[in-house]
């Protein structure tokens, strides 16, 4: 659950949903806002005052963005490691914790296996070592190497390597060309040490000082090149971008824009959009859901993986078609499916392989929020979650914080309904926590936005009825009264508050902060552009990226 | 290693000793021990004492059914305990003391930062939310023995879930020490050295010497790197040095002979899922490696994460088929139904205790010279409780606990109490735990003294 500094200060009853407070003298200094910000001395945050931008620092790689940098250095077909340091999402992006994350030795000594790993099976393989190294090495220190070492090291540390840094590379190389007398080793073990390098697993985002903005640092070229090629396509610059940002050229908005769309013309960015929403929705690891295979023996991890490839499909297909009004994904009746979706769909599903397919015009199967992979991550193994998908659609679709549950309360439904028969529905069993005080703030406030997907079972399933029982999934979305599935989503479709959360969650993914009271205005300016341009999701990945939000940072802690 | 009571020369004769066919009870360390059994031949010095921690999610339904009715100096193993009968004469039961209280409206989480460190989550908005801000005991214990073995703690599990934060082990200012759940893994980092390619060949020292300039080669670039940062990334990019210098140092001492003959590669790898598994071949496993570690004196001091605290494991061998923390807050199924799981997890507790104990060691065994703490994040999960949280310490601590014995602390008593007591059983002159600026109220200088003789 993505805890924000505000849950803190939200009292257990005051479950107010409010994005984030203007009053910022309630919590003190923001992060990111860094110390020496007095609270009291900032009202509404405007482009002439403190910026309150990301802070510099170091960022290390994540695993995703760590296995898709190795195979653009070293070919799609190498073995990736699979036991990497885990991703740190305490605050739901891993690129938040990529900020924060520390390196035990147990880590480090798992990056300094796998790189040698790595460089083995390139090395040890001739056809693959010379497709990497382009010539055959004399010896270390030969124009074959020299040039090697040059290039590679740039591609690796996203910027060229320094005279020392070459030195000790090569001296690396060296070392091992006289223990195997074999100077393609010498290349192995160069790549292998510039793969466990700091400066390839860790991003130093660091800026400099700069008379654009000089209450704020602004990245380099070459750090707006990682930045760049890590956002929008996941994995480490191409030469091309390293060769622009050589040039400088991407320390200015119309640099900038004309990389980012080069950059989103590549199938990476697809992925990186894909990836994107997987932290933002939080369904990472729907593949690991576990359901009853009594009460659901047609799903396993195949099903969910085929519902994974759906999510991915509709929403990057909705991103990137030209001039498409992204929030239309609440609405959308386009379905993709094998033969094992269609089948839980009950639309006529393809043989083998993937089919794009279309849900009935009148069916309460609507968009995103009722796609099957969304209704089995917010469920149990057993039953649905009526609170799980309630708290989803304020916190990750609103934007809303969500206070957890008070210390000490026993959580569990009751079997026995208010009128003293035994409940009937899952609405009834949850009447108890809109009856009782301490939990009604709350639940009231998601429990029956969520109600309204009642018709989905736990993995995802149309049901007329809940064991007989006929179901009501009636409701009012803030006093907007809804019937179902289909007109809440197609509120949230024309909710500004659904929009403006997408615009500050891709901010939050992008830049990696947590906090973003302080850049309100930087986001409305973003928004307002969204709206400008029909709420296509990848003119606005163009106009993040060129915004002060992205290309500049406050001095580090 | 240049602190090691055990010499490079004394550790060959060790394994000469040994000879081929070596089992995991063999009497590891016996060719270095003088004539009674219970020193160093060399140096007449004391046999090393171990600390470890055990750590399983989801509580124990309620310490008043998990621990025996009477308070007595001479427990008897039933119900959820049963699994312990075997190492019962070792096995002193614990409960009463308290962890702190709620703060803010954290209070709800599962959190694992009172029962291993005595110490809770930070709120600071501009720290790092969810990390406890003391040490995990382990890693206080792997500080006071730093340097004398190969590795100073190593870190164990059976599932991989939850990222980062399902860690059992972590140092101050959010150093996570995750555990390595893949028996294979552990075997490659125990029994390898990093070197397998080298052992056989006739270039070793070279190729050793190129493996230190890859070391070396990174060790400046991260040093390079740091002077360029600001004091937080200083730090992280310093725990990566750590790492670094780690590696290096068991380069410089890894020799072609194993100082500690190689026990046999487990077959078992990691689990595919992160939420159910081989819970039993993996844990054992992990077990029989652990076993081994300790009697090789690779390592004094281990953290063992069976599962992790809001524990998401799916126990399929016990036909659930939800996840395990989802259950425990279904009152009706929990009370009802949890005994089965807390009962699996000890045997599995019961397993590694008797493989310590079938190791001997001179005139004893292991487990005479361990302490295994093991707990949970709470008594009973399905109300977040806080009080009366249980402790099961298994071993002798060189000879500090009796064992069979079952105790409580005063109510008063803070978990930190028994931390600390179980700290300085091994040796750790530790005189605090917790954090004194960011958790006061669970920082804790008061030991829990009656575990001790």
């Amino acid at each position: 659950m993505r805890l924000g500094s505000v849950a803190a200060s939200l009292l257990v009853l005051g479950c107010t949903g409010t994005i984030t407070s203007p009053d910022l003298n309630a919590r003190g200094a923001a992060p990111g806002g860094g110390g020496s910000v007095n609270p009291t001395s900032v009202t509404e945050p405007g482009p002439s005052q403190a910026p309150g931008f990301a802070q510099a620092g170091l960022r290390r790689l994540t695993v995703a963005q760590y296995n898709n940098s190795v195979r653009d250095l070293l070919g799609a077909d190498v073995t990736l490691p699979s036991d990497l340091d885990p991703d740190d999402r305490t605050d739901g992006f891993s690129s938040i914790g990529s900020y924060r994350v520390t390196s035990s030795s147990d880590a480090v000594d798992r990056y300094s296996r796998a790189a040698f790993d790595l460089a083995a099976q390139v090395f040890q393989d001739p056809k693959k070592r010379l497709a990497l190294v382009g010539c055959a090495p004399a010896n270390a220190t030969d124009p074959c190497s020299a040039t090697f070492t040059k290039d590679f090291s740039r591609r690796a540390f996203r910027r060229p390597a320094t005279t020392d840094e070459l030195a000790a590379l090569s001296d690396v190389a060296q070392k091992a060309t006289v223990a195997y007398s074999e100077p393609w080793r010498g290349l192995e073990y160069l790549v292998a040490a510039l793969l466990q390098d700091p400066n390839f697993l860790y991003m130093p985002l660091l800026g400099e000082p700069s008379s654009e903005r000089p209450e704020a640092l602004r990245y380099t070229s070459l750090e707006m090149a990682t930045r760049l090629s890590y956002t929008l396509q996941g994995t480490t610059p191409d030469s091309v971008l390293l060769d622009a940002a050589e040039r400088g050229v991407l320390l200015t908005p119309a640099g900038i824009e004309a990389q980012a769309t080069r950059l989103l013309e590549a199938p990476a960015a697809r992925a990186a959009v894909a990836q994107f929403f997987a932290e933002h929705l939080g369904y990472t690891e729907l593949e690991q859901a576990s359901k009853d295979a009594t009460l659901y023996p047609d799903f396993n991890v195949a099903l969910a993986s085929s519902m994974r490839r759906e999510l991915d499909e509709v929403l990057v297909g909705m991103a990137f078609a030209p001039n498409q009004n992204f929030m239309e994904v609440f609405t959308t009746k386009k379905h993709y499916v094998d033969a094992g979706l269609a089948k839980l769909y009950g639309l006529p599903g393809p043989s083998a392989g993937f089919v794009d397919a279309t849900a009935a015009p009148d069916s309460q199967r609507a968009g995103l929020l009722t796609l099957a992979g969304i209704l089995t991550n917010r469920a149990f193994a057993t039953r649905t979650s009526p609170t799980l998908r309630g708290v989803f659609i304020r916190e990750r679709i609103l934007c809303q914080e969500v206070p957890p549950p008070p210390a000490g309360v026993d959580v569990t439904l009751s079997e026995v309904a208010s009128s003293g028969a035994a409940p009937q529905t899952t609405r009834e069993r949850l009447a108890a926590h809109r009856k009782n005080p301490i939990c009604a703030a709350c639940h009231a406030f998601f429990d029956p936005i969520g109600l309204a997907l009642e018709h989905f079972d736990a993995i995802g399933g149309y049901r007329e009825t809940e064991s007989g029982f006929t179901l009501d999934t009636s409701g009012d979305l803030d006093g907007q009264i809804f019937g179902g599935a289909r007109e809440l989503s197609a509120m949230i479709a024309i909710d500004d508050r659904a929009r403006s959360c997408l615009v500050r969650s891709l901010y939050q993914s992008a830049a990696g902060v947590s906090n973003t009271d302080r850049v309100q205005h930087e986001l409305q300016t973003l928004d307002a552009s969204f709206l400008s341009q029909g709420k296509s999701l990848s003119a606005l990945l163009v106009e993040l990226v060129k915004s002060p939000l992205f290309r500049f940072a406050e001095r580090p802690l | 290693m240049p602190t090691s009571p055990l010499s490079r020369r004394l550790m060959l004769r060790g394994s000469l000793a040994l000879g081929t066919t070596f089992g995991l009870a063999l009497p590891v360390l016996d060719a270095m021990l003088d004539n009674t059994g219970r020193a160093l031949a060399q140096t007449g010095g004391a046999l090393p004492t171990r600390f470890g921690t055990w750590f399983f999610g989801g509580g124990v339904v309620s310490s008043d059914r998990f621990f025996p009715q009477v308070v007595s100096d001479n427990w008897q193993a039933s119900g959820m305990l049963a699994p312990l009968a075997n190492v019962r004469d070792y096995t002193t039961l614990v409960r009463g003391a308290h962890m702190g209280t709620v703060k803010g409206n954290g209070g709800h989480w599962h959190h694992r930062g009172w029962a291993l460190s005595s110490s809770y989550y930070t709120t600071d908005p501009k720290g790092y939310p969810g990390d406890p801000p003391a040490a995990s005991i382990d890693q206080v214990a792997a500080q006071h023995f730093k340097g004398q073995t190969r590795f100073d703690s190593l870190e164990l599990g059976v599932l991989a879930n939850g990222g980062v934060n399902s860690s059992v082990s972590w140092k101050a200012g959010h150093q996570i020490m995750r555990p390595d759940t893949d028996p294979r893994s552990v075997f490659m980092r125990l029994f390898d050295g990093n070197l397998s390619d080298a052992s056989a060949t006739q270039n070793f020292e070279a190729i050793r010497t190129a493996r230190l300039s890859v070391l070396d080669s990174a060790q400046e670039s991260a040093k390079r790197l740091s002077l360029r940062l600001g004091a937080r990334d200083k730090q992280r990019i310093e725990a990566h040095l750590d790492g670094i210098r780690e590696i290096e140092q068991r380069l410089q001492s890894s020799t072609q002979a194993s100082s500690c003959q190689t026990p046999v590669a487990p077959q078992l790898g990691a689990a595919a899922s992160k939420t159910s598994g081989d819970l039993v071949g993996i844990s054992d496993a992990m077990a029989d490696l652990l076993a081994v570690a300790l009697a090789c004196d690779l390592t004094r001091v281990f953290s063992f994460m069976f599962t992790g605290a809001q524990d998401p494991t799916v126990y399929a061998q016990l036909a659930i088929s939800e996840q395990y923390h989802v259950l425990t807050h279904d009152s009706t199924w929990y009370y009802g139904n949890a005994d089965k799981v807390v009962t699996f997890i000890m045997q599995r507790l019961g397993y590694l205790a008797g493989k310590l104990h079938e190791t001997k060691e001179g005139d004893s065994t292991l487990l005479d010279r361990t302490l295994i703490y093991a707990t949970s994040e709470f008594q009973d999960a399905s109300r977040h409780s806080r009080d009366d949280h249980p402790f099961v310490l298994i071993g002798k601590a060189g000879g500090t606990l009796k064992g069979g014995r079952y105790l409580k602390t005063p109510s008063s008593m803070m978990v930190g109490s028994v931390m600390l007591a179980a700290l300085q059983s091994v040796g750790v002159p530790a005189t605090a735990v917790g954090s004194a600026e960011k958790d006061p109220e669970s920082y804790t200088t008061e030991a829990f003294t009656a575990l001790l003789g």
